[in-house]
């Protein structure tokens, strides 16, 4: 897997020079950027809500503490048996003098104490163990990490939490089980901090309050596209670098506060245009410092022209940026599989160990990122190849189940009663199933014995495992319809779709204000992580203008947008939005129903939006004058019974298992929009962010670039409601080509597979004008044939 | 049509293309009902060969996308051998039926409905040599055939009838065994006397080499006749036989074959046992009216062996009949088209004969038949037939490969057995994928057989009887493959009798396998209660393995022997006649004639008749201005449906005797098309189905009551027939049937060839 991070790199290099040649252009910067400080409610809500007090995580700061470099979902650990990896980076001198792992955690009330507990590994060597205890609050855990333990650069730490239940053994009980990490005050206790000598030194730079990685650019009051532009390979560099899914990036005249890094790049022409500004002067050349305030660094990468800097940056990127970058976002990352098409993977590869369960519930999941011109249809399935064994003694419920985007694709039951070893036993998933872009799979295993029916805590027998995930199963992906389709926001968010491909591209930002410039750029920087590498992005102040086949980005908080993505060919109804899964309930998303969907326990306080008033009253009427079952007639029951299975059906045909909760948006609710049109010269694409306001626009793309919300994104647009800030979707209506590479038959064979399947009616009308052409043919000539019959 | 082929080549080059692309289910499913739906429309008019081959080529698609499906699909991993190799089995089988799908469907895209050609005036007419060829059959079945070849409407002087006797051979009269050669030498005489009272030719070879091939061919030698024709000899020909078949060789110089049907007076086992004589269509008429029909669309109807005209010179081309297979009539047949020669096959019943009666003779000749098509498929790979044409060669591998059907139909009605037992998952799919694909096809398949087949083949009737001959023809087959010029010719026994109701000698296997099936229903049946997680796949297979013990226990009731007193078939001819009862003439309907007496019905008044000093009465039967009469006894009254009926034996049985019966019950061939059509009514799939339901309850429990001896049948006396009686006063001495067990597979006794 590392080759072809290697080629990245120089796919890096390539667009960074390119990023540097980019035309120039001037607009004058209407305001300064105020600090955004405001928490978002969420997912990442339930912790902050009981997060230690700011005080501690200050004093943590003061004390040296190096935190871990992974966003917010990494640290949840659910379930009876569940694993996280997370990461610090250390200086040499650091790692010599050793120091504390602290681990703050709190855990759900279910969880039984003293038998519970995290088993903690750093850089594969066990560091510790510690009971589960602490359901009223965070607790820190220090454990104390000798030298031995520890490397330079970036030290990984594996938690492992085996949670039990304190009353239940069924297995959706298994859900109530977590324990949560609190990102702000864990981390690494180094004996010295040593603040920001090195680039590697930026790796260990704290999050904000809000939980993000500020990085803060430093302009001029009198901004210019050209400042910008100056500024995007830098930031993408440094992003990139950092590689942290958190980022946030805010553009003032003033350095900013708190943990972060302030950003200064400038060009003599730039520093001559910012003239009666009081700004530092920065040495030339690309350097990293620490800034008045502790936990806050500058970089600056200052050169006579855009050429030398560029230069600066691919002497930095060649020199003291390799080795991070490689063991960064170069690196196979953690849970997550880049697949490609005729490509087989293995557990492993997504950093999986194998391991041995003896709980009910086994767990086991992963990101996988689709090609962005992955065409999903049923001409082929996935083929997941299962390494595993089921010991003797479960129960005939026992099966094996994986789910993708949260909807349960296959089951496979584990019939055995006597135990079973599967050696590549080949399990399909269907096509269909999965999106371009990000792709949550998670594999489960539901192992019930007799036992459980029990539950005596004390009867239980925790050694005796009930199965074994070898890391050797294997998803093989098959050859792939492959055309780009716009609009796909999954594509975008998964693989920076259509705008990776290196060519270069514009950003527009239609309100040259701070706040929308800071928007544009965290969504770049965002994009060049999916992206894996820096953009060719032009940016451009002022209303967006189509150019020949240039794709655009555009950043704008003119309603005048909203009306064109209303009109234009992507259209974009404002009055149709798909709930998405990961706000909306998705308790009824799942048709089929087992133990193992119940994790949608803690979407909580996610209320689905049922449609307009009137049906809504309908409904309730309904409900409220329906009969109880009992009461109902024969007929009545049929009637409703085929009712029901004539919808189902109806659902089945339209391609919508549990997937169609429909969500209805009043025009004015959002606070973001992000669609994606054809440009109106029709070759070319444009995304755009709409917000009403530029305050609207910086906290929208803030919770838009939230690694839940991203990673989640997925449909032909999506929306930030205004008053809940819920992210929903909305599915393509219609999509248009963005692009096609390739053009050999067997591609084309798939991809007319793949939208016949979408559009059945033609496919039979097709089939039965064709074959009824040739049927008639043969109909009058097989008669003149053989011995004549018409005579 | 030339220039609609480019547009219509193309369409379905397209069409084609599109189906073979892995599509959703949902399109699927799509699709299969809009196919579905065309195909239904199609079948509204079957008499039009566009709207029968818009009908087939949309069940063809049905059948493709199965086909597709099934092996893209469907089969499971090779690295899991305990289920692959099971399923891998079934998968063949499945695709074998599909072949035959397909042939089938090309077989009988247009029957040909031929019309009977005139023949020409007398002096044209060609020479004919009839043919007889027997092994061992008793004198008075053969003076019957003998009788009704001579009755045959053709110049006397142009028709030469030979009576072609393999049991009294030199090789057989010099056996140096005395029981066989003593025998022999009494049968060569008396045969030779029946010949000369009825004035045809007997002739005896001096070895019996190639069997019957061997033995007409030994007749060409002897004979000089341009045309001949073969009667089995239990085969009596109508007299308007050789008027119905001459005139085509007239037409076409380079026929060499004209094929009739073969139409049966008796039951044969299964029609017996399951008593659906008199109501079902009988097994081969499904071959002989509807695919030796869509054969001759093909020209390669084939010879099956009597009931049949062959040009003499197309026969010296290919040195006679074929002998190197024990089907000699099919490699005949295929050696002429090979060398470019025509066939006709003609749809109208023109002989009578007899099928073997019981179960064993039954499996024996389809045994025979078995190995010898496996034979002419293996050694004269009639697909790859140098002279034939693709249609041809399309056809003769299909009727070869036919008889593949056992190893299918036994993996049908295993293969849910290893699932329900030992849960190989051998066919994977899901409940919706199996709704799409397999539910679709079977609809399908049902419709097409109804509606290719329906007037001649009751629902379920063809899953029947390829199971009871799938089990012992599997071993035939394992046999004939093994090695392929092994098989020897084995004679059909046929005209035997059963004394009492009992179960077959080869009724073990058939129990053995339905309680199997039954212990299998009982556990699927268990699983699908118990099992928390009931899979669709469990149901699937129990409701399959639940149609299978349907099979298996019809089976039980085709093993399960009623007793055969009939020593001789009835014919109902209704037919004027005039009884002359002691110098009193009465008119009277002859109901019915057999080879052993008349049922008599009077249209007046009833005389008076003894039953303990038999009544001896006179009938006579005119035809054409000439009469023909014969002297009867009274055995037996009986009443149907208010209306009395005398039977009358035949008080002695002289050569006019047989002449006499001959006329009465062959002069007329829409006797014979009478009753053929009277049973060839459509029987919807519902009704077949619940048909076929009760058999299986009610037959199961019938040879459940047999095996545990629980029959109750009273004794029935019965008189015995009138001797043979020659010109010369001469009574031919019948040997008394052997009373043994009965026989095995290598069969004994009373035989005949055919």
């Amino acid at each position: 897997m590392a080759k072809p991070f290697r080629s990245q790199a120089a796919s890096l290099t390539l667009a960074l020079i390119m990023a540097q040649t980019l035309p120039l252009s001037a607009q004058s910067l209407l305001e300064a950027a105020p600090s955004v400080t405001r928490i978002l409610p969420g997912e990442s809500e339930s912790i902050l809500s009981t997060r230690a007090a700011p005080e501690e995580a200050a004093v943590a700061r003061a004390t040296g503490l190096v935190p871990f470099e992974q966003a917010l979902p990494a640290y949840r650990l659910s379930g009876e048996d569940d694993v996280t990896r997370l990461s610090f980076n250390l200086a040499p001198d650091q790692v010599a003098s050793g120091g504390q792992l602290a681990l703050a955690y709190r855990n759900a009330v279910s969880v039984l104490p003293d038998t519970s507990v995290i088993d903690v590994e750093v850089n594969g060597k066990a560091a510790g163990t510690f009971t589960i205890a602490s359901p009223n609050g965070f607790k820190t855990e220090a454990l104390k990490i000798g030298a031995d333990f520890l490397k330079p650069g970036r030290n990984q730490v594996l938690l492992r939490a085996r949670q039990f239940h304190r009353v239940d053994c069924s297995l959706a009980a298994t859900y109530e089980l977590w324990s949560e990490i609190d990102p702000a005050a864990s981390g690494f206790m180094a004996a010295s901090s040593i603040g920001f000598r090195a680039f590697d030194d930026l790796l260990t730079v704290a999050r904000t309050d809000a939980d993000v990685t500020d990085i803060r650019l430093i302009l001029p009051r009198t901004v210019t596209a050209e400042m910008l532009n100056d500024a995007a390979p830098v930031l993408q560099t440094l992003a990139l670098f950092l590689n942290r899914d958190d980022l946030a990036v805010t553009v003032g005249e003033k350095p900013g506060t708190g943990p972060g890094i302030d950003l200064y790049v400038s060009t003599d022409k730039t520093r001559a245009q910012a003239q009666n500004v009081d700004a530092p002067i920065m040495p030339y050349g690309f350097s990293v410092r620490n800034a008045g305030e502790v936990g806050r660094a500058v970089v600056s990468l200052r050169g006579a022209t855009r050429a030398e800097m560029s230069g600066q940056l691919l002497e930095a990127i060649r020199g003291p940026l390799k080795d991070s970058l490689d063991s960064g976002v170069f690196s196979s990352r953690s849970g997550t599989i880049l697949a490609d098409a005729s490509s087989r993977y293995t557990l492993a590869d997504t950093g999986y160990e194998t391991r041995v369960f003896s709980g009910r519930l086994s767990r086991t999941g992963f990101n996988m990122v689709m090609p962005a011109d992955f065409y999903p249809a049923d001409y082929a399935t996935i083929g997941l190849k299962l390494h595993a064994a089921t010991s003797p003694g479960l129960k005939r419920t026992a099966q094996f189940l994986v789910r993708v985007n949260d909807l349960v694709v296959t089951s496979y039951p584990f019939r055995n009663a006597e135990g079973e070893q599967f050696d590549g036993k080949l399990i399909e998933l269907p096509l269909r199933a999965f999106r371009p872009g990000n792709n949550k799979v998670e594999l489960l295993a539901e192992l019930p014995v007799e036992a459980d029916e029990a539950c005596a805590p004390e009867a239980r027998d925790d050694t005796r495992p009930r199965f074994i995930l070898l890391k050797d199963t294997a998803i093989e992906i098959p050859a792939l319809a492959r055309i780009g389709r716009l609009p796909d926001i999954g594509a975008f968010a998964g693989t920076a779709y259509p705008y990776a491909d290196g060519k270069p591209f514009d950003i527009f930002i239609e309100r040259p204000d701070a706040q929308s410039a800071g928007a544009a750029l965290t969504m770049l920087s965002r994009l060049a992580l999916a992206a894996r590498n820096p953009l060719g992005a032009d940016i451009h102040l002022g209303a967006a203008v189509a150019s020949d086949d240039r794709n655009a980005l555009v950043i704008t908080t003119q309603n005048a947008f909203a009306d064109l993505g209303k009109t234009g060919k992507g259209g974009f109804p404002l009055d149709v939005f798909q709930s998405n899964a990961m706000t909306a309930p998705i308790t009824d998303a799942d048709p089929m129903k087992t133990a193992a969907i119940g994790d949608t326990v803690f979407v909580a306080g996610a209320t689905e939006n049922s449609g307009d008033d009137s049906s809504a009253l309908l409904d309730a009427f309904r409900k409220s004058t329906t009969r109880p079952e009992g009461g109902l007639s024969v007929t009545s029951k049929l009637q409703s019974w085929f009712a029901a299975a004539g919808a189902r059906f109806g659902k089945w045909l339209n391609y919508q298992d549990g997937s169609d909760t429909v969500a209805t948006l009043k025009e004015g609710r959002s606070l973001l929009t992000l669609t994606q049109a054809p440009s109106p010269s029709g070759d070319a694409v444009w995304t755009v962010v709409h917000a009403g306001s530029p305050a609207d626009i910086a906290l929208g793309v803030r919770r838009l670039v939230e690694p839940a919300v991203w990673a989640g994104l997925n449909g032909g647009s999506a929306e930030i409601e205004t008053a809940s800030l819920a992210v929903n979707t909305m599915p393509t209506g219609s999509h248009f080509v963005a692009g096609m590479t390739d053009q050999s038959l067997g591609n084309i064979r798939r991809l007319a597979a793949a939208w016949f399947s979408d559009n059945f009616q033609f496919y039979v009308l097709l089939i039965v004008a064709s074959m009824g052409v040739f049927a008639v043919w043969l109909g009058l000539a097989i008669p003149r044939k053989g011995v004549r019959s018409d005579q | 049509m030339t220039c609609g082929k480019y547009l219509a080549i193309p369409a379905g080059a397209l069409g084609l293309l599109l189906i073979l692309l892995p599509m959703s289910l949902q399109a699927q499913l799509m699709l299969s009902f809009a196919v579905l739906g065309i195909m239904f429309i199609g079948m509204t008019r079957p008499d039009n060969s566009t709207f029968r081959v818009i009908t087939l080529v949309f069940a063809g698609i049905i059948a493709l996308r199965y086909g597709f499906w099934r092996t893209t699909e469907t089969l499971p991993d090779i690295t899991e051998p305990l289920n692959f190799i099971p399923g891998f089995l079934l998968y063949l089988a499945e695709m074998y039926c599909l072949a035959m799908l397909a042939i089938s469907f090309f077989m009988v895209i247009d029957p040909i409905k031929r019309k009977t050609p005139d023949m020409g005036s007398a002096a044209d007419l060609p020479t004919v040599d009839v043919f007889i060829p027997s092994y061992n059959e008793d004198a008075e079945l053969l003076a019957v055939t003998l009788a009704a070849a001579k009755s045959m409407a053709y110049p006397k002087d142009k028709l030469n009838i030979y009576l072609l006797d393999d049991g009294g051979t030199d090789a057989k009269r010099n056996h140096k065994n005395p029981h066989i050669s003593v025998a022999a030498i009494r049968r060569h005489e008396q045969l030779k006397a029946l010949c000369a009272a009825m004035d045809v030719h007997y002739h005896a070879r001096k070895q019996n080499d190639h069997a019957k091939a061997g033995n007409l061919n030994e007749g060409l030698k002897i004979s000089r006749g341009e045309l001949v024709v073969v009667f089995d000899a239990d085969h009596a020909p109508v007299r308007d036989f050789l008027r119905e078949t001459v005139g085509f060789f007239r037409e076409d110089e380079k026929l060499f074959l004209v094929q009739t049907p073969h139409y049966f007076l008796n039951p044969d086992p299964l029609e017996k046992n399951l008593q659906t004589f008199a109501r079902m269509p009988s097994e081969n008429e499904m071959f002989y009216s509807i695919l030796q029909r869509g054969l001759d669309k093909w020209n390669a109807s084939f010879f099956c062996g009597s009931a049949a005209v062959l040009r003499r010179s197309a026969l010296m081309t290919t040195d006679g009949f074929s002998g190197q297979s024990i089907t000699e009539d099919c490699e005949t047949a295929l050696s002429l088209h090979c060398q470019g020669w025509h066939s006709v096959y003609v749809d109208k019943p023109l002989i009578a004969g007899l099928q073997p009666e019981t179960f064993v003779s039954f499996i024996g000749q389809r045994a025979r038949w078995c190995q010898g098509m496996l034979q002419i498929l293996i050694l004269k790979r009639p697909f790859l037939a140098k002279g034939l044409t693709i249609p041809q060669r399309i056809c003769y591998a299909g009727i070869n490969m036919f008889w593949l059907f056992p190893l299918s139909r036994l993996a049908f009605m295993f293969s849910p057995l290893l699932y329900i037992f030992f849960s190989l998952e051998i066919y994977k799919a899901n409940i919706l994928e199996f709704a799409s694909y397999a539910v679709t096809y079977l609809i399908s398949s049902f419709a097409m057989q109804s509606y290719l087949y329906g007037r001649v083949r009751w629902p379920w009737i063809s899953e029947l009887y390829e199971y009871v001959q799938a089990v012992f023809l599997f071993g035939s087959i394992i046999s004939v493959v093994r090695n392929p010029r092994k098989p020897t010719f084995n004679v059909t026994a046929k005209g035997q009798t059963l004394d009492k109701s009992k179960l077959s000698p080869l009724a073990k296997p058939y129990f053995a396998i339905f309680f199997l099936l039954l212990a299998a229903a009982l556990y699927s049946g268990y699983r699908v209660l118990t099992e928390p997680v009931a899979s669709e796949l469990l149901l699937i297979v129990a409701m399959w393995n639940l149609i299978n013990l349907g099979l298996a226990g019809a089976a039980l009731g085709a093993i399960a022997e009623r007793r055969e007193l009939r020593r001789n078939q009835r014919l109902p001819v209704k037919r004027h006649a005039l009884m002359h009862i002691d110098d009193i003439i009465h008119h009277v309907i002859v109901q019915d004639a057999s080879s052993g007496g008349v049922s008599i019905e009077f249209v007046d008044k009833e005389p008076k008749l003894d039953l303990v000093n038999p009544t001896i009465a006179k009938v006579e039967v005119r035809r054409g201005g000439q009469t023909v009469n014969f002297n009867v006894v009274y055995r037996s009254r009986r009443v149907i449906d208010k209306t009395a009926i005398c039977g009358f034996a035949y008080s002695e049985r002289t050569p006019e005797t047989v002449m006499a019966i001959a006329e009465l019950m062959y002069s007329d061939q829409s006797v014979l098309q009478d009753r053929l059509v009277r049973r060839q009514t459509r029987k919807n799939f519902f009704w077949g189905t619940s048909r076929f339901a009760l058999w299986s309850l009610t037959e199961s429990l019938r040879a459940i009551r047999y095996s545990a001896g629980l029959i109750r049948e009273t004794v029935v006396q019965s008189f015995e027939d009138a001797p043979m009686v020659l010109n010369d006063n001469k009574i031919v001495q019948v040997p008394l049937p052997v009373k043994t067990a009965e026989p095995g597979l290598v069969l004994k006794g009373e035989q005949l060839y055919g």
